[in-house]
């Protein structure tokens, strides 16, 4: 059962992914990608890491969603992109990323065929763990993450402002 | 393309929470964290400089900017 809802959520977050490439207006890629978050959002709660899946939902598909799809509409006529043209780079993109796609499904079928069989349980409940951690073991990283954080708003704003000054 | 390196972050998360998941601890989740945290820095940032590459060249089209500075003015 629970491996059907894998599946089907799986399955639902390539053909996203394939939608969002092959999309020719952005708001619709928006859609998609927020889709694609949800999904995400479901295997992580497979993976028993629910409190990872809220702050997943949280984040991504209440704020980046919602940032890109300010991003299409402030940049108006451009929501339509013009056909994608056939030309030298997309060929050796598509070759790198075809040769990445076979590197990983080797590494990983290897990887499953040593792996298979014993899942260790998670012990204790993943929510008080984090907190403690974070306090604990984390905490130089999450004062520089809540720093970068802070910056990068500040960034944000500072870029955006329309400053006349002349640098 | 600001999607396509969240979508590479996505698949990063999702490796982290299930070989947490798989070997019994849950510092994955952790990791996953600061992830999404820088990327969600991240994307403030980019589309910051995507909406004034806009104002300024019209397009955002990465084909399209070819400068860093005007030298005419």
């Amino acid at each position: 059962m629970e491996y059907i809802v894998f599946v089907i959520f799986a399955a639902l977050i390539i053909i996203s992914c394939a939608g969002l490439v092959f999309t020719r207006n952005l708001v619709h890629g928006a859609l998609f990608f927020l889709c694609i978050m949800i999904c995400t959002a479901v295997i992580f709660v497979y993976n028993q890491a629910e409190w990872t899946a809220a702050s997943q939902l949280v984040v991504y598909a209440g704020g980046v969603v919602i940032l890109i799809i300010f991003g299409a509409m402030l940049t108006a006529n451009y929501t339509q992109i013009p056909k994608l043209s056939f030309t030298k780079s997309t060929v050796f993109a598509s070759i790198v990323c075809v040769g990445v796609f076979s590197l990983l499904l080797f590494i990983f079928s290897k990887l499953s065929a040593t792996l298979s069989g014993n899942v260790t349980q998670i012990s204790q409940a993943d929510i008080p763990y984090i907190g403690t951690s974070l306090m604990t073991r984390y905490v130089l990283p999450f004062e520089i993450s809540g720093f970068l954080l802070l910056i990068s708003l500040i960034g944000a704003m500072f870029v955006l402002s329309n400053n006349t000054r002349h640098i | 393309m600001l999607i396509g390196v969240e979508l590479m972050f996505n698949a990063a998360n999702i490796n982290f929470v299930a070989f947490g998941y798989r070997h019994g601890h849950l510092d994955g989740s952790i990791y996953v964290l600061f992830i999404i945290l820088t990327a969600a820095c991240e994307t403030a940032v980019g589309l910051a400089i995507i909406l004034n590459l806009y104002k300024y060249f019209k397009s955002i089209d990465p084909s399209d900017v070819h400068e860093l500075k005007n030298y005419e003015s």
